[in-house]
């Protein structure tokens, strides 16, 4: 079975797989501590970092209540176990008028009067408790007893809120999302105080047990969407989830397509931006790259500055952008089409230039270009992967030194060099880097079609690029809306931002439930403002 | 889910009207139109955009009537199932023409304009095969790629055409009026041929969301098919002059070869201009293409018409490359636009009329 049977498959099932996640629901805990003990230590066989601590409950001259305290080391929080937990049943409860009998009443006392944990609950079966052990609770069994609490005691080593690495912006908050799940759904809580923002949690990977939300706004974003979203994420079956990366490519509307079907961010602001635009967002734990969907080809190339500068200078830097998209796809196969194949077109001095600073060189133009975009991408890619001070070396000896010496040596003219230069930095004016990545590609395919048919070619690309465009779609919603009709009211926001005051209605490519989003307020008059509290 | 019931809405379907319209008529229209009448060329095109929503709002009519049915079925009940059978035949095959007929003259302008040792197979088969690959997707996505590239052809022509007039020559459109008016209804009919189009919209006519605004749709492209073209053969007749306009094969083009850019960024545009007309070539073949595929569609009442663009494919082609030398291809232009008097207006008056007849006479038996 090739690549293609399995891809083909996947669409076409339409049972939903029973993904239950925690081992042996049915295997109910048993009255006495040494046998759940035993059970316990069956399942957790050869885990060297599981912890069990048991103990006697109050004064151990007087009661005899056995109980055991289990979770696995450094998932949990230690300061919270010994002062909440232990200090509490085995200090505190001494001055506690104890039941001698263990019973409902019993588990009511220590839960309501003993456990001064903020979260906690009740089950009667070895899976949860498990797997609650698993994700860094506290599982506390109690002799005599066939029901057991698990207290949340979460707390491992993670990193503070920070900074996002790959959004930077001049103006704007400065906290970025982080590996832990909680956190950033509370980044995005602290930001929509709203009943109506709802989260949805599913849990994903066979092994990795990888705790997946969707948050939507109800009442703004469409039902159908969040609906198809949940059915999408219950469908994935994989052995594990390490990354948002993973989900994207599992519910992705096409897997051919070189662009992304989802908005990925490590900011807050940007989540909470798109919630209000009708999205959805897919927070995944253990990476701080979260998905929004659906997307459009144009919102991959918004970013949230925009919105906060003035829209003058947003709008020219968004421009900007789609200046430098254009550029970034098709500059080397524009040149190489013109000088291969239209060299009537070039200005004649230019062309004549041209021919000079060519003089020399053995290979054609095209073979010009490939040589210096490839040794480019090498180049990116070593930077990247080196660490900080000796990949900004590497961009300098690659950039300037093998630059310079491959003119001086003959093997690409001066003119090309400029080019590539060109195309590479406005590859990367595009704020999306998933884009970005796919303009590269790009390039190539437009570059190789030039040397094939010149400007014919190019324009079979862009037509080829425009085909794939017109029929992507992300969540059934068409990946270039608005722009799928001659209407223009979704040009307001689109490549030009207009003034934040006439952005009433939300984005229509959401399809959001409540199209507006402001009333007329702006203050017309200085004064004018206490009228509006009025009314 | 959202969005996907492949119908287009009104503004959609004067994009697929106008994109369907203009085609290789931008290169050739103004000596058609100068050959007729000369400096009353402009008139001519302007008689021939009215006789054309003469027709368009037949064929309007004609879609008020289907009623959810398709046209084939339409033609079917009104006339009998045989007749209605050989009407469907004949309207796939007249789109199978155009198409074919649109792409041998594109792949004759490129090879003239822009690439001189490339084989004509080239550019009809990647051209083909494209159209192809949109057209699978349905009614709504190829309807949307018209008006995501409308921008990309439309402004640079007109922007093209106005640099061209800085050596223009407005006294070439004198004297006005001195054409007899049976040369002016010649000329009319012929540059008519250029600008239909609008046929295509009645195999499509089941993707219409709103059939009650065709007409609206029918008056508002051909307006805009209209004004373009009257444009684009004043700009070339002024800047050319009658003489040369009329001994050109592809005057529009000469005319862009001649413009110099403001700045001296490139020095000539030609090659630039005839890659834009790609585009608009594109959409005119993607219309005819996904009409006849439709077309065969509900002659054999498939159920999926997928399997006809695969079918098609190889006709077209095989159209395309048929006439020998451009000569002939002019022949097969003339002998497309004979046909498409036939489809865009005889036979349409004869079944609307026929419906007509039918609605008012017809149930009483």
């Amino acid at each position: 079975m090739g690549i293609f049977d399995t891809l083909g498959k996947r669409k076409k099932t339409e049972i939903f797989f029973e993904r239950d996640m925690t081992p042996d629901k049915n295997r109910k805990l048993y009255k006495d501590i040494d046998e759940n003990l035993k059970v316990f230590k069956e399942y957790l066989a050869d885990c060297d970092d599981l912890i069990i601590r048991e103990f006697v409950m109050g004064n151990p001259d007087k009661t005899k209540h056995r109980m055991a305290m289990i979770n696995i080391d450094g998932l949990v929080d230690k300061r919270l176990v010994h002062e909440e937990i232990m200090k509490s049943l085995m200090l505190h409860a001494r001055q506690t008028p104890l039941e001698h009998s263990v019973g409902d009443k019993f588990l009511q006392l220590i839960k309501v009067g003993l456990l001064t944990v903020a979260e906690l609950k009740e089950t009667d079966n070895f899976g949860e408790l498990v797997l609650a052990v698993l994700c860094g609770d506290t599982a506390l069994i109690i002799d005599k007893l066939d029901r057991a609490l698990i207290l949340n005691t979460k707390g491992w080593e993670k990193r503070g809120v920070e900074e996002p690495q790959t959004e930077s912006v001049i103006r704007g908050p400065r906290d970025g999302f982080t590996e832990t799940y909680r956190v950033n759904v509370a980044l995005v809580r602290r930001r929509i105080k709203d009943p109506n923002l709802k989260v949805k949690t599913v849990r994903i990977g066979r092994h990795t047990r990888t705790d997946v939300g969707v948050l939507y706004i109800k009442g703004i974003a469409n039902p159908s969407i969040v609906e198809e979203v949940l059915k999408r994420l219950n469908k994935v079956d994989i052995d594990g989830v390490l990354e948002s990366g993973y989900i994207e490519q599992m519910i992705e509307d096409n897997w051919v397509s070189f662009f992304p079907q989802f908005r990925r961010t490590e900011r807050p602001d940007v989540a909470a931006a798109a919630l209000l635009e009708g999205n959805v967002l897919i927070i995944c734990d253990t990476t701080p790259f979260v998905l929004i969907a659906p997307t459009t080809l144009f919102s991959l190339f918004h970013s949230s500055e925009d919105y906060y500068e003035r829209w003058y200078i947003a709008s020219l830097i968004r421009l900007l952008r789609f200046a430098a998209a254009a550029l970034a796809i098709a500059a080397p196969s524009f040149y190489v089409a013109m000088v291969a194949y239209h060299p009537g077109m070039l200005p004649t001095d230019l062309a004549l230039s041209i021919g000079a600073t060519r003089e020399g060189v053995p290979f054609s133009t095209t073979v010009e270009a490939l040589i210096m975009m490839l040794s480019l991408e090498v180049l990116r890619e070593a930077g990247i992967r080196l660490p900080g001070p000796i990949g900004q070396t590497i961009g300098i000896v690659g950039g300037l030194v093998v630059g310079e010496a491959a003119v001086r040596a003959g093997i690409v003219s001066p003119i090309m060099v400029i080019l590539i230069a060109i195309n590479a930095i406005s590859s990367f004016a595009v704020p999306n880097f998933s884009v970005a990545i796919g303009f590269r590609l790009l390039t190539f395919i437009f570059l190789i079609l030039a040397s094939v048919a010149g400007l014919y070619g190019v324009m079979l690309g862009f037509l080829g690029l425009t085909v794939h465009l017109v029929t992507l779609k992300s969540f059934g919603v068409p990946y270039l809306s608005p722009v799928i009709s001659f209407k223009f009211t979704g040009l307001r926001d689109l490549v030009v931002r207009a003034p934040l005051p006439s952005l009433k209605e939300r984005p229509e490519y959401t399809v959001p439930v409540d199209k507006t989003r402001m009333r007329d307020s702006r203050v017309k008059e200085r004064g004018g403002g206490e009228e509006n509290d009025n009314g | 889910m959202i969005m996907d019931d492949d119908r287009i809405s009104t503004e959609q379907a004067i994009a697929l009207i106008v994109n369907a319209a203009v085609g290789v008529g931008i290169l050739s229209l103004p000596r058609v139109a100068v050959k007729s009448a000369g400096p009353d060329c402009w008139i001519v095109v302007l008689l021939g955009g009215l006789i054309a929503l003469f027709g368009a709002l037949v064929v309007g009519g004609i879609i008020k009537r289907l009623e959810g049915r398709t046209f084939v079925d339409y033609i079917s009940l009104v006339f009998g199932r045989p007749v209605g059978l050989i009407l469907g035949v004949v309207y796939g095959i007249y789109f199978t023409l155009i198409a074919a007929v649109v792409l041998r003259g594109f792949a004759e302008v490129m090879k003239n304009f822009a690439l001189e040792e490339t084989p004509l197979e080239f550019f009809v088969v990647t051209l083909l095969v494209l159209s192809a690959y949109l057209i699978r997707h349905g009614l709504e996505p190829m309807v949307r790629l018209m008006v995501v590239n409308f921008p990309f052809w439309f402004i640079p022509s007109v922007a093209m055409l106005i640099l061209s007039l800085y050596n223009a020559d407005f006294s070439e459109l004198l004297p006005f009026l001195r054409t007899p008016p049976e040369k002016l209804l010649q000329g009319a009919l012929s540059s008519m041929l250029s600008l239909v189009g609008f046929e295509v919209l009645l195999t499509s006519a089941q993707g219409l969301k709103t059939v009650k605004d065709v007409n609206k749709v029918m008056v508002v492209s051909m307006g805009i098919v209209t004004a373009y073209y009257t444009f684009v053969v004043v700009t070339v007749v002024v800047s050319m002059g009658i003489a040369e306009t009329s001994r050109t094969i592809w005057p529009t083009m000469a005319v862009v070869r001649r413009i110099s850019v403001p700045g001296e960024i490139l020095e000539r545009m030609d090659a630039l201009a005839v890659a834009l007309w790609v585009m608009v070539v594109f959409t005119t073949v993607c219309a005819y293409y996904f009409a006849a595929s439709i077309t065969f569609t509900n002659v054999f009442r498939a159920r999926e018409f997928k399997i006809f663009d695969s079918i098609l494919f190889p006709w077209i082609y095989l159209a395309a490359m048929l006439p020998e030398n451009i000569l002939e291809v002019e022949d097969w232009l003339k002998f497309a636009g004979n046909f498409s008097i036939l489809t865009c207006f005889l036979l349409p008056i004869i079944i609307l009329v026929a419906g007509m007849a039918r609605d008012k006479w017809g149930r009483k038996g």
